[in-house]
């Protein structure tokens, strides 16, 4: 006797045992999704093309790349590009100082979300709309602008910070800006200010999301709004809220190298120095593009991201149910 | 709103804290808008030497009067909001596409596909390749090279498929099938009308991705008539910064480091108003209540 | 599944990728300068330009912002029409890794390069681009006297250096040259000291390092700007400047000849190329500038403002600046003749130290390259001629400043009317050429279509340089020679030029496996030199001999003795 469910027959013959089911349940639950394979196959070309195909180029990490032999011509070199970089004086302390400016900058995750949260409970909808269009902007802002206007700001002679002390204490502020120890504080803070606008803007949306019959009945049983921002906003986006620090964790190493070069300066270099800021100079020292130290560096970026990535979606899984993959 | 009476002491409390902590906030970062501001409508000296702060220093229009007299910005304008426009809508095809079939639970393989997708965003062959292939693809210096190699934001699509499985209930999909709805006609019919919240979402983060796009330009493209925005605002702050390992005449370089600082800031805004705008357009779509009554009966 | 699906997928990418990869990277033979033209037969047009032929060269620049176009161009239609060619024009980046970075891209998918590289290269660039077949070498058009008109024209001194700095470490010609000797921007590091404090304490402008010192203290403790506030800086700076800001190594000039972390001859044996900031000299000039720190003479300012906190700080209301080294001071103070900071402040000479070093940061002229001719030109002759063409007198001209006759002149008989700061003070015995002659607009602040702004070979002389002056400021019979803004100019030439060892390093043209070699050790050891001079000098590093001796070990450690021996080879070379 054949049953007919969604997914296909379901064979009777207990003898032939599970894997004969699962098996042809396979076959024809495919064929019947053949619409959506269809529709994938769009993003999948995309993919497969623009990333893919220029994925074998990683190849030149283990050479030493020059135009002329191209790719496949450049002797090979093995691992000579990576040893070169962790060779370097300066290898530990470019990663430590990578590793602390990300993972500081990773605590700072929550903000973004208690933004949301909050603007998403203010009642007045007209400020609501004011903050919201304001708290966004700044992250448009070029680098160059933002490092000058701290600059600015936290000049212990002439600017804000130096004028409030001043005022306050009567004496000449100390210099923050020389103190290199300071500097992953003003450099993770400057980002927040920044950048926490744009960053709530996902949350805001999955706010939206949460079924507003949810409100009514908690409303009905008598919830403050703050218990309702406890049991209702928090659980609604946390699906969203998993994923984002699941792939923020993926891209540690990729932290900028923009800001962090414009606020060098010879007293905070110690803690200044990041992996992309020291590769440029490098590469800059030795004249030419070297395409491959670059790309070596790349990839030995993209390991750790990736491995940090598995980890999370893994403990993602393990403890929510769900994750990237 | 009568609701404001029936508030509890312990609610009252609570929108004050958050309107307090939220109007700091505003304040605080309202502040580089500011100003950006003030110094569009400084002199380049003043700019220059610092001294500006909250209000424009030396008031003066020069800035701005430049900016309207050179093609450049007009030609860069045009081409950003076509790359824009155009890109934006290619990606949200594309990514809406691989978010909903990735969301279907019910997909054999779904979990390969997704690590296919995830792997790109950590791994890529680098500049070479890529430059090697948009050439034997014969798409350098046409928009196509703009267009084309980011269509899938990997990153947006993991979002958007994360919103439509916790918004969009499995129950709609079975009651849709027994309905004989195919899977083609669920996607257009039912997840894209449910999904504007997180399309919203998308359409922000791509064009604001393609405002704010330099590189790809600066590559692939040759011709003035191509450039984006961003290519003749990075020339500006380029030349407002003197380079000591390719100048051979610095007192010269100063020179034109200086006329560089009167129009910086003018063309910082100038090319931030699209943004600007672009925000309570999409606001609207964060609407509340979509799922109402669909799942209902 | 997953595995397979894994597996399935990389063999699919492995096979696509090779047989898209493989197929045809042109190969880039090395073309040498075996003409395709009739050999021999030079021609001129009747205007004096190369008769090229009419053929059509595709020039590729760096746009300027104030070019409104290159096609529609005065400079064009002229080359154009003097030369019998057509110019077509090929848009490189404006920033110059951006465009290394698209110039190695390009030759890297085997593109189509334009035929001319319009653009200033580094040496080390510019022999991995020639020697691995991107720019063809030009060793034999140069030699032709017939091919090199205007170049055989310049005189034996200058022709030296230009060829000197044309010729690659391979031994090669890969471009033209861009020679425009001016020796204000081969000593950048002027000192300047607050002249109106020194005349309300009562002070003598100091000559040596002792002087300083006690002047110092007096500016920052006798509150001579008079308000009351103790806010007066001392010495001050800009460690990251990049034209003459970094007063510290002004200062290190009055212990051992320098110019910051970059490699010098010995002063005893200019056979041998040292690193001075390994020396007792250079640790006797951090203990005085130590000294100053601690007293509170110097501001530690130096080494955390930016540019315009720099500007901020030397135009701040009340004066606070007592004394610091600049290169540009119409860069720095703003309007200067009228900036009432800058009227305070008086060039003065460099300072002798106590051992009767007084020296001044210095580099020689090292003229550029530019003007590359690339292998998928197909008329390398005519492209070779086109850039020789730029050693004209005229065209130079008109390429650096404008349209002759409008924006310029070197008419004799208008020149007499004019005057400069030079011939004033007999530094040189006429005006040469006058800009902003017909006009007042400044073609490098102004958008307009007359020149090129300076993108191409040059050649001018010193006394060229020397005679040049600004029309609207410098007729005979207005021209005030003193100007505040003109008097570092005089200084400069009486106490900065020829302020160094009578033999200095050259510009060092490294091979390419040298420059690689280095290219470590040189950033760490230059972060390293410029992080340490920092700290010692504010005390967070001690200067005692431990201390010192920790300093020379770890620059060891980073390749301090790789980067010595290539730069010896390579200033060997120059010696031959």
């Amino acid at each position: 006797m054949k049953m007919k469910d969604r997914n296909g027959y379901i064979s009777a013959d207990a003898s032939k045992g599970i894997v004969q089911i699962s098996s042809q349940s396979l076959k024809q639950r495919m064929l019947r999704r053949w619409q959506l394979y269809l529709m994938l196959l769009i993003p999948l070309l995309f993919t497969f093309i623009f990333a893919y195909i220029p994925m074998g180029g990683l190849i030149i990490a283990f050479k030493k790349y020059n135009f002329r032999d191209g790719i496949f011509g450049s002797a090979w070199v093995g691992l000579d590009n990576f040893t070169k970089f962790f060779k370097s004086a300066y290898f530990a302390r470019t990663l430590r100082n990578t590793l602390t400016l990300s993972i500081y900058g990773l605590l700072t995750f929550p903000i973004p979300i208690l933004f949301a949260l909050f603007l998403n409970a203010l009642p007045g909808r007209k400020y609501k709309k004011i903050i919201q269009t304001v708290t966004y902007l700044p992250h448009f802002i070029s680098t160059v602008v933002i490092v000058g206007l701290i600059f600015q700001l936290l000049n212990y002679r002439s600017g804000i910070y130096g004028a409030i002390y001043t005022m306050l204490t009567g004496t000449t502020a100390p210099d923050i800006l020389a103190k290199g120890r300071l500097f992953k504080h003003i450099y993770v803070w400057s980002g927040v200010w920044q950048n926490a606008g744009y960053s709530s803007i996902i949350y805001i949306a999955a706010l939206a999301g949460i079924d507003p019959t949810l409100y009514e009945a908690a409303t009905i049983d008598g919830a403050t709004r703050f218990q309702r921002l406890r049991y209702i906003d928090i659980p609604g986006i946390m699906p969203t809220i998993s994923i984002m620090l699941i792939l923020a964790v993926g891209h540690i190493m990729s932290i900028g190298f923009e800001k962090a070069y414009l606020m060098q300066n010879n007293l905070n270099i110690a803690y200044s120095e990041i992996i992309s800021t020291y590769v440029y100079k490098v590469g800059l020292a030795s004249g030419i593009t070297d395409f491959s130290y670059a790309t070596a560096i790349g990839m030995f970026n993209s390991v750790i991201n990736f491995a940090l990535l598995i980890l999370a979606n893994t403990i993602s899984k393990k403890l929510s149910g769900s994750g990237i993959f | 709103m009568n609701k404001l009476k029936s508030l509890s002491w312990g609610d009252k409390v609570f929108y004050f804290l958050i309107t307090v902590a939220l109007t700091i906030v505003f304040l605080l970062v309202l502040y580089p808008c500011i100003f950006v501001l003030a110094a569009s409508f400084s002199s380049g000296p003043a700019v220059e030497a610092g001294k500006v702060y909250l209000w424009p220093v030396d008031f003066s229009l020069e800035g701005y009067k430049t900016i309207l007299k050179t093609d450049e910005v007009y030609l860069g304008f045009r081409n950003s909001l076509f790359y824009t426009v155009v890109g934006t809508t290619i990606n949200i095809i594309v990514t809406m596409i691989a978010a909903y079939v990735m969301s279907r639970r019910d997909l054999p393989g779904r979990n390969g596909f997704m690590f296919f997708f995830a792997f790109t965003m950590f791994f890529s062959g680098g500049l070479i390749p890529s430059y090697i292939l948009i050439q034997r693809l014969h798409m350098l210096n046409t928009p196509w090279a703009i267009l084309l190699p980011g269509a899938l934001g990997v990153y947006n699509m993991v979002i958007a498929r994360t919103f439509i499985q916790s918004n969009i209930p499995q129950e709609l999909l079975e009651a849709a099938q027994i309905d004989g709805c195919s899977d083609f006609r669920y996607f257009i019919s039912i997840v894209l009308p449910l999904s504007k919240s997180v399309i919203a979402v998308l359409v922000l983060f791509y064009a604001v991705g393609h405002w704010n796009a330099y590189f790809n330009a600066m590559i692939y493209l040759n011709k003035k008539e191509l450039y984006p925005l961003t290519i003749f605002l990075r020339e500006i702050l380029m030349a407002s910064r003197i380079d000591p390992s390719t100048v051979d005449d610095p007192e010269l370089q100063t020179l034109i480091a200086k006329a560089a600082a009167v129009i910086k800031y003018a063309l910082i805004v100038v090319s931030m108003i699209p943004v600007l705008l672009i925000y309570p357009f999409i606001q609207k779509y964060f609407v509340k209540g979509v799922m109402i009554g669909s799942i209902k009966g | 599944m997953k595995k397979n699906q894994i597996i399935a997928i990389v063999l699919a990418l492995i096979l696509v990728f090779f047989s898209f990869a493989g197929c045809g990277k042109n190969n880039k033979t090395s073309k040498d300068s075996s003409g395709n033209e009739t050999k021999g037969e030079y021609k001129l047009t009747g205007a004096g330009g190369p008769d090229l032929g009419g053929v059509t060269l595709k020039v590729g620049i760096q746009p300027s912002q104030y070019i409104t176009s290159y096609k529609d161009n005065e400079l064009t239609k002229k080359l154009e029409k003097d030369c019998n060619v057509k110019l077509e024009f090929f848009e490189f980046p404006t920033d110059g890794n951006d465009l290394k970075t698209k110039l190695s891209l390009m030759a890297s998918s085997g593109d189509d390069m334009p035929d001319i590289v319009d653009v200033g290269l580094d040496s080390t660039s510019v022999l991995e681009y020639g020697s691995k077949g991107l720019f063809i070498p030009l060793n034999d058009y140069v030699n032709n006297v017939k091919m090199s008109p205007n170049f055989a024209k310049i005189p034996g001194e200058d022709k030296k250096a230009m060829l000197t700095a044309m010729t690659s470490a391979d031994g090669k010609i890969y471009g033209h040259a861009k020679y425009e000797y001016e020796t204000w921007n081969l000593t950048p590091y002027r000192c300047y000291i607050n002249r109106k404090w020194l005349d309300t304490l009562n002070l003598k402008v100091p000559k040596t390092t002792d002087e300083l010192a006690n002047v110092l203290r007096a500016f920052v403790n006798k509150d001579p700007n008079g308000n009351g506030k103790k806010d007066e800086i001392g010495v001050y700076g800009m460690a990251s400047g990049a034209y003459g800001q970094n007063t510290v190594w002004a200062l290190m000039n009055c212990f051992i000849f320098s110019n910051g972390v970059s490699m010098q001859l010995d002063e005893n044996d200019s056979s041998k190329v040292i690193a001075p900031w390994t020396k007792d000299a250079w640790r006797e000039g951090l203990q005085y500038m130590k000294s100053l720190y601690k007293e509170g003479l110097l501001s530690n300012s130096i080494f955390v403002d930016d540019d315009t906190q720099f500007k901020a700080t030397l135009n701040a209301e009340t004066p606070i600046v007592g004394f610091v080294s600049v290169g540009s001071n119409g860069g720095n103070w703003p309007d200067n003749d009228k900036n009432p900071n800058f009227l305070q402040m008086e060039c003065i000479e460099p300072l002798t130290g106590p051992k009767g070093i007084s020296w001044t940061p210095y580099s020689s002229y090292n003229p550029g390259t530019i003007w590359y001719i690339t292998s998928s030109c197909k008329h390398s002759e005519e492209a070779y001629r086109l850039g020789e063409y730029f050693y004209n007198y005229t065209i130079t001209m008109i390429n650096r400043f404008g349209r002759e006759g409008y924006d310029w002149t070197s008419d004799p008989k208008e020149c007499a009317k004019y005057t400069n700061t030079n011939v004033v003070n007999g530094i040189t015995d006429a005006v040469t050429m006058v800009y902003r002659y017909g006009t007042e607009q400044n073609v490098w602040t102004s958008n307009h279509n007359r020149s090129w702004q300076n993108a191409g070979p040059r050649y001018a002389s010193l006394k060229m340089n020397l005679g040049y002056t600004d029309g609207v400021t410098s007729k005979k019979d207005k021209f005030v020679s003193d100007l505040p803004s003109q008097i570092p100019g005089i200084i400069n030439t009486k106490y900065y030029a020829d302020r160094h060892p009578k033999v200095t390093i050259p510009a060092l043209h490294y091979t390419i496996d040298e420059a690689q070699s280095i290219a470590t050790p040189t950033t760490d050891i230059t972060t390293y030199v410029n992080t340490a001079t920092a700290e010692f000098i504010t005390g967070q590093r001690p200067l005692d001999d431990s201390g010192w001796k920790t300093y020379l070990d770890e620059m060891k450690g980073m390749g301090l003795q790789q980067w010595l021996d290539a730069a010896q080879a390579a200033y060997n070379r120059t010696l031959k």
